[in-house]
């Protein structure tokens, strides 16, 4: 990242306010509604925790640059400047208590997203040098090594060597003409790597062509949860030119979050051009195979079961019916959470908090509200699709004494697959009638 | 019981399987336990090494066992690697072998869907090949043999005493 100075954050937050962040700004009526649907805000009561509070610098750049009072008032020299110290103090606001989880967006009256324009703000913090230092970290590790964690490529091929053994299928790498390009996050690489497997095991039985890409395995983008266009751009790029080389049809984006978001709904955007292929979140492509007949399943859960919804995929992605129908699949017993679905809460650690040291006390105080939705469920185990949700959930119960295991709904259906020799059994049944 | 199990020499993974299915609790939790036993240089926390040691132990009561249990809860989140963060690949060695000493003690009741014997199967496999990212050392991931013949042994040294 270039050399970051207050002059090029305040740079970057006059580049930031557009049209929609000004009309959002002018059309604020302070009515607080966006707090109580934030977790930080209802889970400490705080009032900086009020989401449209932690823009306010960028409310008064917009206001002291683009608006006829404001100019006066500064020229007048009656407008308080924004300073270093200031952003620093932000720090705590846009970044350790916000996970852009977009929940403020949706309970506004006027319409203001609330949730991008923090994202915006970000832009400024760290054209400033007044990003979190584990996020410093995790993006500079992104642009160098191509993981936010570090890991490298021959660490992959060892993952897969491993895969490969146990489940004795084969992990195309660079595979041209592919039906599908599955990227993975380093959190999968590193502690689910059974996901990969599920993956595999999946596509297989699903009759379907699919690799990963050595120039691009990595789905997360860090750029976007510091708040660097340049770096979500360059991230983005990658996964593009290997989905291109590879001529493959549809890009499959992993259990994270935030990685969806980035590839399907910004990087179009970041990269300035219509994808030549599509990209789907995995819950997604499972439930087309599902509706295909082409997802064989065998056996139920017995355990009372619920689902965490992940923040991105159920508002920035809609991707809300797809779980349940693949959970009817395997759970005779599933319950919803109170507020499951669209407005369903945070884990606490989403866009970039779990990257970040200074965050944990609070994070785990935003858990509170996840506890709350999950008490008196009298549920046997959590069902997610994030990785870093699961991670910060089996934290966060700990943290609470709760003794419920969290599951990845990926690893879960591919535990239910039809087995190979039943399958085939079935299909000569089929030719035979 | 396991003078019902008809396999003496365990080769391939259906093998352990199939063994791990006619275990009873005790043994299934000692095998459990001698199979993260194998991996346990991995790892210097020692509230793995203290709950794989009273694992071991036969008459280990539930209370003991409930309260390494309790410890290695807490021992398996520290060693995760959050999200973002540098990872380490020693460091995810030794949370394979805290994961799979995790499942050797927790409580029946508590077991999630997935066999458990088959999750420490799994983990200490995992932790091996980290180890050996970590050491940038391409050979095979020698841990399925070496626990095809730790459960061989078992498997033997019980039908030796009951004989």
């Amino acid at each position: 990242m270039s050399e970051a100075s207050l002059e090029k954050g305040i740079q970057a937050l006059k580049e930031q306010i557009d049209a929609p962040v000004a009309a959002f700004f002018s059309s604020c009526t302070h009515c607080g509604m966006c707090a109580d649907a934030c977790l930080f805000y209802t889970e400490n009561k705080d009032p900086e925790f009020v989401p449209i509070h932690k823009v306010e610098p960028m409310r008064r750049i917009w206001e002291q640059e683009y608006t006829l009072v404001g100019r006066a008032k500064k020229l007048l020299g009656l407008s308080k400047k924004v300073t270093d110290e200031e952003l620093q103090e932000w720090q705590h606001l846009v970044y350790d208590s916000c996970t852009l989880c977009g929940r403020c967006s949706m309970v506004c009256p006027v319409g203001n997203d609330i949730s991008s324009m923090i994202r915006k703000m970000r832009e400024g913090m760290a054209a400033s040098g007044n990003a979190p230092p584990g996020l410093i970290g995790a993006s500079t590790r992104s642009v160098e090594i191509g993981s936010p964690m570090g890991v490298r490529l021959p660490a992959v091929q060892a993952q897969i060597k491993h895969a490969v053994k146990e489940t004795g299928l084969e992990y195309p790498m660079d595979r041209v003409g592919a039906e599908y390009l599955v990227l993975l996050s380093s959190m999968e690489i590193m502690n689910y790597p059974e996901y990969l497997q599920a993956i595999a095991k999946i596509l297989h039985s699903a009759g379907k062509t699919w690799t990963l890409s050595s120039k691009a395995f990595e789905a997360t983008n860090s750029g976007i949860q510091i708040g660097s266009s340049d770096i979500a751009a360059e991230l983005v790029s990658r996964v593009v030119n290997a989905a291109d080389e590879l001529k493959v049809g549809t890009v499959i984006s992993p259990e994270c979050g935030h990685a969806y978001t980035a590839i399907r709904w910004d990087g179009p955007n970041l990269v300035g051009k219509k994808f030549g292929f599509k990209v789907q979140h995995i819950l997604e492509v499972l439930d087309e195979l599902r509706a295909a007949g082409l997802l064989k399943t065998e056996g139920m859960e017995d355990d009372k079961l619920t689902f965490h919804d992940p923040c991105q995929l159920v508002r920035k992605g809609g991707v809300i019916e797809q779980p349940r129908n693949l959970l009817k699949m395997i759970a005779s017993d599933f319950v919803e959470m109170e507020d499951a679905g669209v407005m369903n809460w945070c884990c606490g650690a989403g866009g970039g908090v779990s990257a970040n040291e200074n965050a944990d006390e609070i994070r785990l105080k935003a858990f509170d509200r996840k506890k709350k939705q999950l008490d008196g469920l009298g549920v046997d185990a959590l069902v997610t699709a994030c990785a870093n949700c699961r991670i910060h959930l089996e934290d966060g119960l700990e943290d609470n004494e709760m003794d419920l295991p969290v599951l990845g709904l990926t690893e879960m259906l591919a535990e239910h697959l039809v087995k190979e020799s039943d399958s085939s059994e079935e299909k000569a049944n089929d030719i035979s009638n | 019981m396991i003078s019902q199990i008809n396999i003496t020499k365990v080769s391939n993974d259906d093998d352990l399987r199939s063994v791990f299915k006619q275990l009873d609790e005790t043994d299934n939790r000692i095998v459990g336990a001698m199979l993260v036993d194998d991996v346990l240089s991995l790892t210097t926390d020692e509230r793995v090494k203290r709950a794989i040691s009273k694992a071991l132990e036969k008459e280990a009561s539930n209370d003991e066992l409930g309260d390494v249990f309790k410890s290695l809860k807490r021992a398996v989140i520290d060693s995760s690697t959050r999200c973002g963060a540098a990872g380490d690949w020693d460091d995810q060695a030794s949370h394979f072998v805290t994961r799979a000493a995790n499942a050797v003690v927790t409580p029946r009741s508590q077991r999630d869907t997935v066999n458990q014997l088959w999750q420490i199967v799994q983990s200490c496999r995992m932790a091996r090949s980290c180890s050996l990212i970590a050491s940038s050392d391409d050979s095979d991931n020698p841990e399925a043999e070496y626990q095809y013949k730790i459960v061989s042994d078992f498997l033997n040294n019980k039908s030796s005493s009951a004989a």
